[in-house]
C-alpha cells in the first residue's frame, strides 16, 4: 500500500510549476518552515487551562478574503481551540477548509487526523498524519500523534518508538515522556520507566504523579534513598496517592526505621484513604499504625528503661 | 497661312484705297476719314476678310466708273490725238480691274464671304478683263502705228498674253518688239521675258540665247538676271563650269554695284551664292566648300551658303560632304552666328549616318554653346547689344540657343525614343535618346511639351531599368510649369516617381531613400487625394516604414488603410500587416480588438473570417499571456477560464484550460486547479496532456484529502490508462475507504477479487485485508474476505484466520477438532510464524488439560501408575509449551512459559491434595505424604521459577500488554507477597496544539 501510494506521489508532483527549480524548492521549504514556526505546544489539559475563554467559532476559516499570511494562523489557533472543546465536526470542516486555503499547510491534515483518531478511524488518521508530514517535515507534534494513533491501534512497540523519536525530537514534550515511562513501568523495565520519568520531571517538577512513580521505581529497585526522596517530594507537591503514604510508611519503617514518620505517613494516608470513597483492601492502614505504635511503644519502653525523658513521653503522645 | 493672306490682303488694300483716292477724287462714302472702317483689326480675321471684300468692291466700283469714263472720253475724243492714250489708258484699267476680278475670282470659294459680294462681282471675271485689255492694245497697234508709246503696247500687251498663258503668243509680240523697236528700253526686258518663257518650257539654249542678249545691255535693269538666269540655263544644259562661271559673274557684278554704290541695279549675289552652291556640288568636292564660298562671299556671310550647300548635301544623302562642309564651317567660324544651326544640322546629318555617338557629341557641343559664359555666346551677345555683351543681350542669346537646343534634343531624343520603343534591341537608341533628353532638360523651355518630354525621358529611364533616375526625373515633371496643369501625366508622373524609387531601394532602404519616398509620397497624396493609387503608395509608405521597424508610422497607415479599403487586396493586406505590427508590439489587446473588427466585416465561414477568428483567438491568447508574464495571475487565470470557455474545440481553448491549470496551481488554489484538471479530462481526453492533467488533479484531490474525489477520479484514470489500471483502481478503493466511503471501497475490493485476475484477486484481496488488520485481532472478519484469503491462501492473512478458527474451537471446547485444525496450521510455511506460535499454543493448552484432568487417586499400589501417567501427561504438555517458545512469538511465548510455570504448580496442588492411597494408615501414610512432599519442593520451585522467567521475557520480548501485571501478581501470590504495587495505567498523551501569537484570533 505504502508502495502505491509513494509512486502516486512520485509520478504526480512535478506535472505543473512549483516544483521545478531548486529555488522554488528553497522556497516550499521557507514556507514550510514558516507553518512549523509556532510559539509552543500545547496539550488540550494545558490549552484549556491556559486559555479557559478561548472559543471555537464555527464561521473562522470560511473567509477566503482574510490575507493568507495571517489567515492560517487564526484559523490553527481557531482549530486549537475546537480540538480542546472536542468540537471535532467543526474541526473536521475548518481543517478541510485550510488545506484549500492554505495547501502547503500541514495544520489542515493535522487536524483532520487529530479527528479521526477521536473517532477511531486510526487508519484514516494515521494517513491524515502522513499528508501533514508531506507538507513540511517529521516533528515532534506529528510522531507524537503517531505515536497515540498507533497506541488506539494497540501497536503498543510501534507507539511507544514514535514517542521515543518525538521526544527526541522535543525532550520539552512531558507526554511523552510520561506515556514511554508507562509503558516501561507497566512492563516491569523500572529502569528505562525510571529515566523517562525523570525526563519528564525535568520538564514539569512539580508534577507530585511523575516523582510518586519514580518513587516507587526506586523502591522496587531497592533504591530507598531516592525512593524516600520521590516519595517526600511527591506528598511535598500534595500528591492525594493513597500508596504514596502506604509505601512512604513501608520505607521509613523497615528501611529507614523512622517509625514516627511513618506514623505520620501512615496516618496521612490514612486519612486520605477514609475521605475517598471505599477502602482499598491492599493499604491496611489499621493495622501498619498499630504495628508501628507496638514498635514505638516498645522503643519508648526500651528507651525509659535506659534513659528516661519525660519530654519524649510528650511528644510521642502529641503525635497520637 | 491665315496670317500669311491676312498680310498679303492688308498690303492690296492699302493699295487699292491709295489708288481710290487717288483716281476718283469725287468718290466719296464717308463724310469724315471714310478709310477708317476698312482698316483692319487685330485678331478679327473674318472681319478683316470682309473689310478687305468691301475694299476691293469700292476699288472695283471706282474702277467701273473709271472705264465709263474713259469710254465716254473714247467717244468724246474720237479722232483726236489723244485718242490711242485714252486706249491705251483704257486697256491700263482693264488691266487693272482684271486684279480686282482676280480677288472675287478668289473670295467666291469662301462661303462666308460670297455673301457679302455684290452682285457684279459673283459674275467677275480677270481674264475677260486681261483680254479686254489685249484687245484694246491691238486696236492701238492697227490703228495707230505711230502712236509713241508703242513698244509699251507691245510690251504690255505681250506681258497680258502672258497673263493669260498664251505664251507663244506673248514670245511672238515681245520678239515683235524685240524687232521693231530695236531702241527701246523694253527689249531687254523683252529677251528675259522670252528667255523665262523658253526656260518654262525647257528650251533652255532658246532661253540661253535671250538670257545671253540681255547682257548685251549692262545699264539694264534685268542685266543681272539675265545672266543669272544664263547660268541656270548653262546648268540645265549639262553645263556646269559654264554655269558656275556665270554665276560668279553675277556675284563680281554685284560687288561692283556694291562698291559703285549703284542701288538702283539689282545685286543677286545672295541668289547667285546660293544657287551656286547647287552647281558646286556638280562639280566641286565639299572639302573645297569653305574656301571657295568663303572667298566668293565677300562681305557676305558664307553660313547661309554653306548651310543651303549642306543641304543640297542632305537631300541627295551625301552625309559625308555635309558633315565636312558643317565641320569646316564650324571650325572655321567659331564665333558665327549660325553656330546653333549648324551644330543641330550636324545632329542630324550624325542621326542620318547612323551615328547616334557623335550625333549626342554634337549635340552636347551645341548645348554647351549656349551657355552664357561661353565665348560663343558673349560674342553674340555683344554683336546684339553692339557693345559689350550684357545681361539682356546674353540672355536673349542664351534664349534662342536654347530653343534650338531644345527643338533639336527633344526632336532626337524622341525619334531614338520610338525606334528604341519599336525594337528594344537597340540599346544605342536608348542611349542616344537618354543623353538627348538629358541635354534637353539641362535648361528646358517653360512648356508643357518640355514637361512631356521629361516623362518621356523618365519613361526612358524606367525601361532602362534606371529607376532612381527615372524617380527622380518623374518627381520633376511639372516643376517647370507653374501653376499650369499637366494634365494625366502628372498624375502618373507623380506616381511613377513612387514606382521608380521603390524599384531603386528594392528591398533595402536607406534613410534617404526612406526620406525620398516620403517625400514623393507625399506629393502624391497630396496633389492626387483622390488619384488611382492613393492606396499604393499610401500602402508603400507604410511598408517602408514597416520594414524598417517604424511600427509607430507604419500602424496608423495601415490601421486607415485597412478600413477604407476593406475589400480591396492591399486594404486587406494593410489589415493584415497593421495585425502584424500589433503582434510586433504585442499589444495584444490592440490585436485582439483589431481582429475583432474585421471579423465582424466579413462572411461568415469564410477563409479569411477563419483566420481571423484563429488571430482573434491568438490574440485574445497572448493578451491573457501577457498577464501572467506581468504577474497579474488572477486575472490570467480568470481570462484563461473564459477563454476556454468560448474556444472550446479549439487548441488555444485547450492551452487556455491547461494555462488555468498551472496558474491555479502557483497561486495555490489547489481545489480549482483540481476541478480544472478533472475538466480538461473530461473534455479533451485523447490529448496527450490529459491523463496527466488528471494525475494532477488525483494528486491535488490527495492533497487536499479530498479523498473521494481522488478516489473518482482514480477510477477514471484507470479507464485510460489499461497498464496501471490495477494500481489506480486499488489505490481508488483505499482512498474510499479513508474518505468515508467504506461500501465503495467494499464494491470496489469485491469486483476485483471476484472478477479480476489471479493477480488482481491477490492485490485487491491483500489491499482489503490490510484495510480490516484490526478485525483480525478484535473480529469479526468480513465473511467475503475471509473467504477470499482462504481460497488464495493468502499470508499471513490466511495463516491467522485458521489460527483463529483453531483458537474459537479452542475457546467453545472443541479440543479434539482445535487440536487437529491446530496441526494444519503447524504445517504451514515459515511465513505463519505467529499462527504456528499460537497454534501450537492453542495444542499445549489442550495437553495441559488433559494433563490437569488426569486424576491422581489411587490405591496404594497403583500410585506409581496413576503419577506415572500425571507425569506422562506433565511431559506432553511440556513439550508443547517448550515448542511454542521456539516460534519466539512473543505473546504465545509468555503464554507459553506461563502454561508451563502452572503445568508446574498444578502438578503440586495435585500432588498436595492427592487423598491418601486406599489402604495407607499410620506411619504408612506419613511416609507416603513425606515423599510426596520430597516431589512437590522442587516442583513448587520450578513453578515459580517458570512465572519469573515468564516475567523476564516479558520485558524481553515486550509484548506489551498485561502480561506483567498478570504474572506478578501470579509471583505475589506465589510468594505470599501482600505489599501492593504502584498500579499505572498508561495515560495516552492528550493531541498537541500549536500556538501561534500572530493571526486575528490569537
Amino acid at each position: 500500500m505504502k508502495k502505491i501510494f509513494a509512486m502516486l506521489s512520485v509520478a504526480s508532483a512535478c506535472i505543473f510549476a512549483g516544483c521545478s527549480t531548486s529555488q522554488s524548492n528553497k522556497e516550499q521549504k521557507a514556507a514550510s518552515e514558516m507553518f512549523l514556526s509556532h510559539d509552543r505546544l500545547l496539550d488540550t489539559a494545558e490549552f484549556s487551562q491556559r486559555y479557559p475563554r478561548e472559543k471555537c467559532i464555527s464561521s473562522l476559516g470560511q473567509k477566503k478574503s482574510v490575507s493568507k499570511s495571517v489567515h492560517w494562523k487564526a484559523v490553527v489557533n481557531n482549530l486549537n481551540a475546537c480540538v480542546a472543546l472536542e468540537k471535532w465536526n467543526l474541526v473536521e470542516s475548518q481543517a478541510t477548509t485550510l488545506l484549500e486555503t492554505s495547501p502547503h499547510s500541514p495544520w489542515g491534515p493535522y487536524f483532520l487526523s487529530l479527528a479521526s483518531s477521536h473517532r477511531k478511524d486510526f487508519g484514516r488518521a494515521l494517513w491524515m498524519l502522513q499528508l501533514a508530514e508531506k507538507k513540511t517535515r517529521s516533528v515532534a507534534i506529528f510522531e507524537l500523534q503517531r505515536a497515540r494513533i498507533l497506541y488506539g491501534l494497540e501497536r503498543v512497540d510501534q507507539a511507544l518508538k514514535s514517542a521515543e523519536l518525538a521526544l527526541k525530537q522535543d525532550a520539552t514534550l512531558v507526554s511523552a515522556a510520561l506515556f514511554i515511562g508507562d509503558i516501561y513501568y507497566r512492563n516491569e523495565d523500572y529502569k528505562m520507566a525510571r529515566r523517562y520519568f525523570e525526563k519528564g520531571l525535568k520538564q514539569n517538577a512539580k508534577d507530585p504523579g511523575i516523582t510518586l512513580k519514580l518513587g516507587e521505581i526506586s523502591y522496587l529497585l531497592q533504591d530507598f534513598s531516592a525512593a524516600r526522596d520521590y516519595f517526600e517530594r511527591s506528598r511535598s507537591k500534595g500528591s492525594k496517592s493513597v500508596h504514596l503514604f502506604y509505601r512512604l510508611g513501608d520505607l521509613l519503617k523497615n528501611q529507614f526505621n523512622d517509625l514516627e514518620q511513618a506514623l505520620r505517613a501512615y496516618r496521612e494516608g490514612m486519612a486520605i484513604q477514609q475521605s475517598k470513597s471505599g477502602l482499598d483492601a491492599n493499604f491496611n492502614f489499621s493495622e501498619q499504625i498499630k504495628d508501628v505504635e507496638r514498635l514505638l511503644l516498645e522503643a519508648k519502653t526500651r528507651e525509659v528503661g535506659t534513659n528516661r525523658m519525660p519530654s519524649d513521653e510528650k511528644s510521642i503522645e502529641g503525635t497520637k | 497661312m491665315a496670317f500669311e493672306r491676312n498680310r498679303n490682303l492688308r498690303a492690296r488694300t492699302v493699295g487699292r484705297a491709295a489708288l481710290m483716292f487717288i483716281v476718283s477724287a469725287s468718290f466719296s462714302v464717308f463724310a469724315e476719314n471714310p478709310l477708317d472702317p476698312l482698316k483692319f483689326r487685330d485678331g478679327d480675321e473674318i472681319g478683316n476678310e470682309i473689310r478687305a471684300l468691301q475694299t476691293e468692291v469700292l476699288v472695283s466700283s471706282t474702277e467701273l466708273k473709271a472705264v465709263q469714263q474713259m469710254n465716254l472720253l473714247l467717244k468724246k475724243y474720237k479722232g483726236t490725238p489723244v485718242e490711242p492714250d485714252l486706249w491705251f489708258r483704257l486697256a491700263e484699267l482693264h488691266m487693272r480691274r482684271s486684279k480686282s476680278q482676280r480677288f472675287f475670282e478668289m473670295q467666291r470659294v469662301s462661303e462666308t464671304l460670297v455673301s457679302f459680294l455684290p452682285v457684279q462681282a459673283k459674275a467677275s471675271s480677270s481674264k475677260a478683263e486681261i483680254k479686254k485689255a489685249i484687245q484694246y492694245y491691238e486696236v492701238i497697234k492697227k490703228r495707230f502705228s505711230k502712236y509713241p508709246r508703242m513698244d509699251l503696247v507691245f510690251f504690255n500687251q505681250a506681258f497680258a498674253l502672258q497673263s493669260l498663258g498664251n505664251g507663244a503668243a506673248a514670245e511672238k509680240v515681245y520678239w515683235g518688239l524685240i524687232q521693231n523697236f530695236s531702241k527701246s528700253a523694253l527689249v531687254p526686258d523683252s529677251h528675259l521675258a522670252i528667255g523665262e518663257l523658253s526656260f518654262s518650257r525647257n528650251n533652255f539654249r532658246h532661253a540661253l540665247e535671250h538670257f545671253t542678249a540681255v547682257e548685251r545691255y549692262p545699264l539694264s535693269k534685268v542685266f543681272p538676271y539675265g545672266m543669272y538666269k544664263a547660268g541656270w540655263s548653262y546648268y540645265n544644259l549639262q553645263k556646269a563650269p559654264q554655269a558656275i562661271s556665270k554665276l560668279e559673274e553675277v556675284i563680281k557684278y554685284g560687288e561692283k554695284i556694291e562698291a559703285e554704290k549703284l542701288d538702283s541695279r539689282l545685286d543677286l549675289r545672295r541668289e547667285a551664292l546660293n544657287d551656286l552652291t547647287i552647281f558646286f556640288e556638280d562639280v566641286f568636292p565639299s572639302k573645297k566648300a569653305f574656301g571657295y564660298f568663303e572667298k566668293l562671299s565677300g562681305n557676305l556671310d558664307v553660313e547661309p551658303v554653306l548651310m543651303r550647300l549642306s543641304g543640297l548635301y542632305e537631300r541627295h544623302s551625301r552625309w559625308n560632304d555635309k558633315e565636312t562642309v558643317l565641320t569646316d564651317l564650324l571650325r572655321n567660324r567659331p564665333l558665327s552666328p549660325a553656330i546653333p544651326e549648324i551644330l543641330a544640322s550636324l545632329v542630324k546629318n550624325s542621326d542620318d549616318m547612323k551615328n547616334k555617338e557623335l550625333a549626342v557629341d554634337f549635340l552636347a557641343q551645341l548645348s554647351d554653346h549656349c551657355q552664357s559664359n561661353k565665348k560663343w555666346a558673349k560674342m553674340q551677345a555683344r554683336k546684339l547689344t553692339e557693345s559689350s555683351a550684357n545681361e539682356v543681350g546674353l540672355s536673349k542669346v542664351e534664349a534662342e540657343c536654347n530653343e534650338i537646343v531644345s527643338t533639336t534634343s527633344l526632336k532626337f531624343a524622341s525619334k531614338w525614343l520610338r525606334t528604341w520603343k519599336k525594337n528594344s534591341s537597340f540599346l544605342e537608341f536608348a542611349n542616344a535618346a537618354q543623353k538627348a533628353f538629358n541635354i534637353f532638360l539641362i535648361n528646358p523651355p517653360k512648356t508643357k511639351e518640355a514637361e512631356e518630354a521629361r516623362f518621356a525621358y523618365a519613361e526612358l529611364l524606367f525601361a532602362l531599368k534606371d529607376y532612381r533616375g527615372a524617380s527622380s526625373q518623374y518627381a520633376l515633371v511639372g516643376s517647370g510649369l507653374a501653376g499650369e496643369s499637366l494634365g494625366p501625366i502628372s498624375h502618373d508622373a507623380d506616381y511613377a516617381a513612387v514606382v521608380s524609387l521603390e524599384k531603386a531601394a528594392g528591398d533595402k532602404w536607406n534613410d534617404q531613400d526612406e526620406k525620398s519616398f516620403h517625400s514623393l509620397a507625399q506629393k502624391y497624396l497630396t496633389s492626387h487625394p483622390k488619384g488611382e493609387f492613393v492606396l499604393d503608395v499610401e500602402f508603400k509608405l507604410g511598408l517602408i516604414a514597416y520594414d524598417n521597424g517604424k511600427y509607430e508610422e507604419a500602424g496608423p497607415i495601415f490601421l486607415r488603410l485597412g478600413r477604407t479599403y476593406p475589400k480591396s487586396e492591399k486594404g486587406l493586406k494593410a489589415q493584415d500587416l497593421y495585425l502584424d505590427i500589433l503582434n510586433l508590439q504585442k499589444d495584444f489587446a490592440g490585436l485582439k480588438a483589431f481582429s475583432k473588427e474585421l471579423l465582424a466585416g466579413t462572411t461568415e465561414g469564410s477563409q479569411r473570417a477563419e483566420k481571423l477568428s484563429t488571430l482573434y483567438r491568438q490574440a485574445y491568447f497572448l493578451e491573457i499571456q501577457t498577464f501572467e508574464e506581468k504577474g497579474d495571475l488572477e486575472k490570467a487565470l480568470g481570462e484563461y477560464k473564459q477563454f476556454a470557455e468560448e474556444n472550446l474545440n479549439t487548441d488555444l481553448g485547450k492551452s487556455a484550460l491547461w494555462n488555468a491549470i498551472t496558474i491555479s496551481n502557483k497561486l495555490n488554489l489547489n481545489l480549482e486547479s483540481a476541478e480544472l484538471g478533472v475538466l480538461f479530462f473530461n473534455r479533451y481526453p485523447n490529448d496527450e496532456k490529459a491523463k496527466k492533467a488528471l494525475l494532477s488533479s488525483i494528486d491535488l484531490f490527495e492533497a487536499m484529502a479530498k479523498l473521494e474525489d481522488a478516489a473518482i477520479n482514480l477510477l477514471r484514470l484507470a479507464k485510460v490508462d489499461s497498464e496501471l489500471s490495477l494500481k489506480w483502481k486499488l489505490l481508488a478503493a483505499k482512498f474510499f475507504h479513508l474518505g468515508n466511503k467504506p461500501a465503495r471501497a467494499k464494491a470496489l475490493l469485491v469486483a476485483l477479487a471476484e472478477r479480476g485476475n489471479e493477480s488482481e484477486r491477490r492485490d485487491a484481496t491483500e489491499l482489503w485485508a490490510s484495510l480490516e488488520e484490526r478485525s483480525f485481532s478484535k473480529g469479526p472478519l468480513d465473511s467475503d474476505l475471509e473467504r477470499h484469503i482462504v481460497e488464495l491462501k493468502l499470508q499471513p492473512f490466511f495463516s491467522l484466520i485458521l489460527v483463529s478458527r483453531v483458537e474459537e474451537l479452542f475457546k467453545t471446547a472443541q479440543f479434539e477438532r482445535a487440536f487437529i485444525d491446530a496441526k494444519s496450521v503447524l504445517n504451514l510455511g515459515d511465513s505463519a510464524i505467529e499462527a504456528k506460535g499460537r497454534a501450537r499454543l492453542v495444542q499445549a493448552l489442550i495437553l495441559k488439560k488433559e494433563f490437569e484432568a488426569q486424576s491422581v487417586k489411587s490405591r496404594s499400589d497403583r500410585v506409581a501408575l496413576v503419577l506415572g501417567l500425571k507425569t506422562e501427561k506433565l511431559e506432553k504438555a511440556q513439550s508443547a509449551f517448550q515448542a511454542v517458545i521456539r516460534f519466539k512469538h512473543p505473546e504465545s511465548t509468555i503464554l507459553a512459559m506461563e502454561g508451563l510455570a502452572e503445568l508446574y504448580l498444578h502438578y503440586v496442588t495435585a500432588l498436595r491434595t492427592m487423598p491418601t492411597p486406599d489402604g495407607l494408615s499410620g506411619q504408612d501414610e506419613k511416609l507416603f505424604r513425606a515423599e510426596i512432599d520430597q516431589l512437590i519442593l522442587p516442583l513448587e520451585e520450578k513453578g515459580v521459577e517458570a512465572v519469573e522467567q515468564a516475567l523476564k521475557q516479558v520485558q524481553e520480548l515486550k509484548p506489551f500488554g498485561s502480561h506483567a501485571l498478570r504474572l506478578r501478581k501470579r509471583l505475589d501470590e506465589l510468594n505470599l507477597n501482600t505489599q501492593p504495587r504502584l498500579v499505572v495505567e498508561i495515560v495516552q498523551p492528550q493531541p498537541l496544539l500549536p500556538i501561534f501569537s500572530e493571526g486575528p484570533g490569537a
